[in-house]
């Protein structure tokens, strides 16, 4: 090649064309859909999703139901599959590309206790042997097991309790948990 | 200002660098060969196979898998016909409670059943499970709450309602499941019973405690019709 | 195409030593950051791979999680590392083959100063929380920002190389070079602007631009490098000047369109995907040219890589480039792409394309740039030879036992009979053995940094002769 415009032309033009089709295009498709929806987002769920967003839980839980017959995601009872409404249109994605856990889209009507989920945060081994999740510790304080009366400590199982110790869960941890409850594909925005 | 950099480019060398010896100047280059001009071969044949195969199978694909241009996505997956017939005819009460049971119960109860002593109860010969299935109905359809003592644990924890989630086939399917594992060997719990249960609790709204459960069996029982297992044949 | 050898040897502002001059300060900046952040990338790669197998380790501080640590490792390699080097290699390679000196230079000092602390404030920010939560995005868009921007001044004196050249023929590394340098602000920025606002768009931009980073900003880097140094080096021409321009124009047509093969079985429309598909389908086409291309340049001469380090790395690295883009073809089909979806092997997979390719290049590149901008020489050849076989053995060891277990744990997750907690579990003496590869490749970068320090501190005595394996070789 010997003319500077040539490559310069060519450079731009096929990355213009590809930058439309694949991200200029998908919003003007999808956009329009998830605008019908209305998404009641409370408080809880926005600081949820941020601290979900902020301790990096997308490195390890996918958050995207493949359809039945495309792996065994249905099988395994993860719901069916996932469609742009169900994300409560919550920015950043949460989609994830890895399982080293299980999916998340629809942990709110698998696994709706809210004990088990502060527990798990707090030490995921503790209620589920052989887990490589990290503990979160830092959502919780542990404080003497006579401040604050009117607060419950977590029960945890005997090997993790701190003697004269309670565990209380602070906000971010129930904000937390309140998202992930709020990870339900069974009560869709829209019926499919 | 490019014309100006090109200029202090295109300076010979400043003085200081002429102090440098010919010899240095030159080494520089010598130990390295020349960048040689490109040759233009034709390449091999296979080659162009690959292209024209890689060509023809793109645009293959594209036709094939395309779909539709719209916004729905999954489209090539769109439920396989037939696929409910089946699931009928090889309906088995069990393997479908066992499906439940792991994707809903298993992380607190744990996978032996035996659940987490002093946090999540076991459900190894436990009375409301094995002996009087109604509770575990109950508590499945609505949840339990508050303070609760077995084998020497207290349990203080909430077990939230599914009443929402599971159907009464599902919720037969899996206390079923659960009174026939885990070394507990009870019969089969009736879809009906289920129905029965649900209707008469229909005013129950959150979750029971240990005081409040007994209090609402008292009240059923009476209009409860059969025993609470099915009738195995 | 490049004038003869006179010009070359010649004492006027057209010299390789008047245009290494140049270049020295600029580029040894970049080079030396770049070093800087792959020995921090490589530390926090070591934490979260740990951390894989023994959750607790550092589990008690909210700064060293794993949701923390691996997109800083990432974003630390990528935006560090291999970009910072790649830019200072990509600048060297350009004033080489357009015969111009690098213009420029203290705005090039400049913003690579700049660059690097935007680095270690976005480095800070992901530490605290402050993510962008998108992946190959984790810097706030400020950060990123001023990282695009720092690229862009780089990329306009690169374009004023371009159009103030001493050449007629523009070489093949020079499109690719000048290709890079438009993309990727192109795609930073678009990546940047605010309208992507819903969940699953935002995933497509996501996955495009990811795959786009690797595909139109350090593969053409990393295929300029090839395209000099094998010639270069061996001392002969590139097979054909006709397969180059297939295979530069044909990887412009479709790597572009590459990315939403990560995003299978998402919820956007099929379409998007099938296209995406196809595209790294096509991918064949100018991978196999290349390979072609190069195979052909090297096929006789190849002894020489026992004697060139350089030749050495980045024959590896061409290597790599081949087997990393077919094994990518075939993962994007949605018959493979059931299986290792969500699976450890595409990690692998993301290695061989960064690791064997991209970095080893870079290294091989490395290897030939210093001495001639230093005017020094390699103060060691045993320890390049055990930098070499620590990062080819460290990255075997890496992706080989990991795509095996990413398949085993795909098939088990396809199965529903086996609960998920196994799919996991099966995985975990793989991922011990990424961590003893991750200490092999870590040792192969410490040695390669002393030697860059030595050599940048002109540290020891100048050696006699140029640190070639064999004086039959014209080559460092």
């Amino acid at each position: 090649m010997v003319k500077n415009w040539i490559l310069l032309f060519g450079i731009i033009a096929v990355f213009s064309a590809a930058m439309v089709g694949l991200t200029i295009l998908p919003k003007l498709v999808v956009d329009p859909r998830v605008d019908q929806v209305e998404f009641s987002n409370t408080f809880e769920i926005v600081q949820g999703h941020a601290i979900y967003v902020r301790e990096g839980c997308i490195y390890c839980h996918s958050m995207q139901v493949r359809p039945e017959g495309f792996g065994a995601d249905f099988e395994r009872g993860w719901g069916r599959a996932s469609e742009a409404e169900d994300y409560r249109n919550l920015t950043p994605h949460l989609l994830g590309t890895m399982r080293t856990g299980p999916d998340l889209s629809n942990i709110g009507s698998r696994q709706p206790s809210v004990d088990w989920h502060l527990i798990h945060l707090y030490q995921p081994r503790a209620v589920s042997e052989g887990s490589i999740m990290p503990p979160y510790p830092w959502l919780f304080e542990v404080v003497s097991e006579t401040a604050r009366p009117n607060r419950e400590g977590l029960s945890l199982p005997e090997e993790y309790r701190i003697p004269g110790k309670k565990v209380l869960p602070t906000d971010e941890a129930r904000y937390l948990v309140a998202f992930l409850l709020s990870l339900n594909q069974e009560i869709p925005g829209v019926e499919n | 200002m490019a014309d100006n950099e090109k200029n202090q480019n295109n300076k010979p060398f400043g003085d200081e660098e002429r102090k440098d010896s010919i010899f240095d100047i030159h080494t520089a280059a010598l130990r390295e060969a020349p960048l040689p001009e490109e040759g233009n071969e034709r390449g091999p044949v296979w080659m162009y196979v690959v292209i024209v195969l890689t060509l023809a199978f793109g645009f293959f694909y594209m036709g094939r898998y395309l779909g539709e241009v719209s916004d729905r996505a999954h489209v090539l997956f769109t439920a396989p016909p037939g696929a409910e017939v089946t699931g009928e005819v090889e309906f088995d009460l069990l393997a479908e409670g066992q499906r439940i049971y792991t994707r809903v119960c298993q992380a607190c109860h744990q996978a032996n059943g035996e659940g987490i002593s002093g946090v999540f109860p076991s459900l190894v010969g436990a009375e409301w499970v094995v002996d009087e299935p109604d509770y575990a109905v109950m508590l499945t359809i609505n949840g339990l709450r508050g303070e609760l003592v077995r084998e020497r644990a207290v349990y203080d924890g909430v077990m939230p309602g599914f009443g929402n989630q599971l159907d009464d086939l599902d919720i037969a399917a899996v206390i079923s499941y659960v009174r026939s594992s885990f070394g507990n060997d009870a019969g089969e719990i009736s879809e009906d019973r289920v129905a029965q249960i649900r209707e008469l609790t229909a005013d129950k709204s959150g979750a029971y405690t240990a005081e409040t459960i007994e209090e609402w069996i008292t009240r059923i029982e009476p209009e409860l019709e059969g025993s609470a297992e099915a009738v195995s044949e | 195409m490049i004038g003869g050898h006179q010009s070359e040897i010649d004492s006027t502002f057209q010299s390789i030593r008047f245009l290494d001059e140049k270049a020295r300060y600029p580029v040894l900046f970049l080079v030396v950051s770049g070093v800087f952040w792959l020995l921090f990338g490589s530390l926090l790669a070591l934490m979260a791979s740990v951390k894989m197998h023994a959750p607790e380790f550092l589990g008690q501080l909210s700064f060293l999680t794993f949701g923390r640590v691996r997109p800083l490792h990432l974003n630390t390699m990528v935006y560090g590392w291999a970009s910072m080097t790649g830019a200072g290699v990509a600048l060297w390679l350009l004033s080489r083959t357009l015969r111009v000196a690098i213009p420029m230079r203290p705005y090039i000092i400049g913003v690579t100063a700049l660059w690097n602390i935007a680095l270690l404030v976005g480095s800070v920010q992901i530490l605290a929380g402050f993510t962008r939560g998108i992946e190959w995005l984790e810097f706030p868009v400020s950060t990123m920002i001023v990282i695009v921007w720092c690229i862009l001044v780089i990329g306009i004196a690169a374009m004023f190389m371009l159009f103030y050249r001493n050449v007629k023929t523009l070489y093949v590394s020079v499109w690719y070079i000048i290709a890079a340098f438009l993309w990727l602000p192109l795609l930073g920025g678009v990546s940047s602007m605010p309208i992507f606002d819903t969940p699953t768009v935002q995933a497509g931009m996501n996955w495009w631009f990811a795959h786009n980073a690797l595909g139109l900003w350090f593969t053409p880097i990393g295929l300029a490098a090839a395209y000099y140094f094998i010639p270069k080096v061996i001392g002969r021409p590139i097979y054909s000047y006709g397969l180059s321009l297939l295979g530069f124009w044909g990887l412009a047509l479709f790597y572009n369109w590459n990315g939403f093969h990560h995003l299978i079985g998402s919820p956007l429309p099929t379409w998007f995907v099938t296209i995406s598909i196809a595209a790294s389908v096509m991918m064949i086409i100018p991978v196999v040219v290349v390979a072609v291309n190069h195979h052909m340049t090297v096929v006789g001469s190849f002894s020489a890589v026992k004697h060139s380090p350089t030749l050495r790395f980045v024959v590896f690295a061409a290597m790599s480039y081949t087997f990393v883009s077919l094994q990518g073809s075939i993962q994007a089909l949605r018959t493979t792409n059931e299986i290792i979806h969500f699976t450890h092997f595409v990690v692998a997979h993301a290695h061989i394309g960064m690791y064997a390719f991209v970095t080893m290049m870079l290294f091989g590149s490395c290897y030939y740039i210093l001495p001639r901008l230093t005017n020094w020489e390699w103060q060691s050849h045993k320890l390049i030879k055990a930098h070499f076989w620590l990062s080819a053995i460290g990255i075997i060891l890496y992706t080989v036992p990991l795509q095996v277990g990413g398949v085993l744990q795909g098939l088990a997750m396809n199965n529903p009979d086996i609960p998920f907690m196994d799919t996991m579990n099966l995985t975990i003496p793989y991922l011990i053995a990424r961590s003893v590869a991750g200490v092999l490749l870590t040792v192969g970068h410490l040695i390669f940094a002393y030697l860059v320090i030595r050599i940048v501190a002109k540290v020891g005595l100048k050696p006699e002769i140029p640190g070639v394996w064999s004086k039959k070789i014209k080559e460092a």
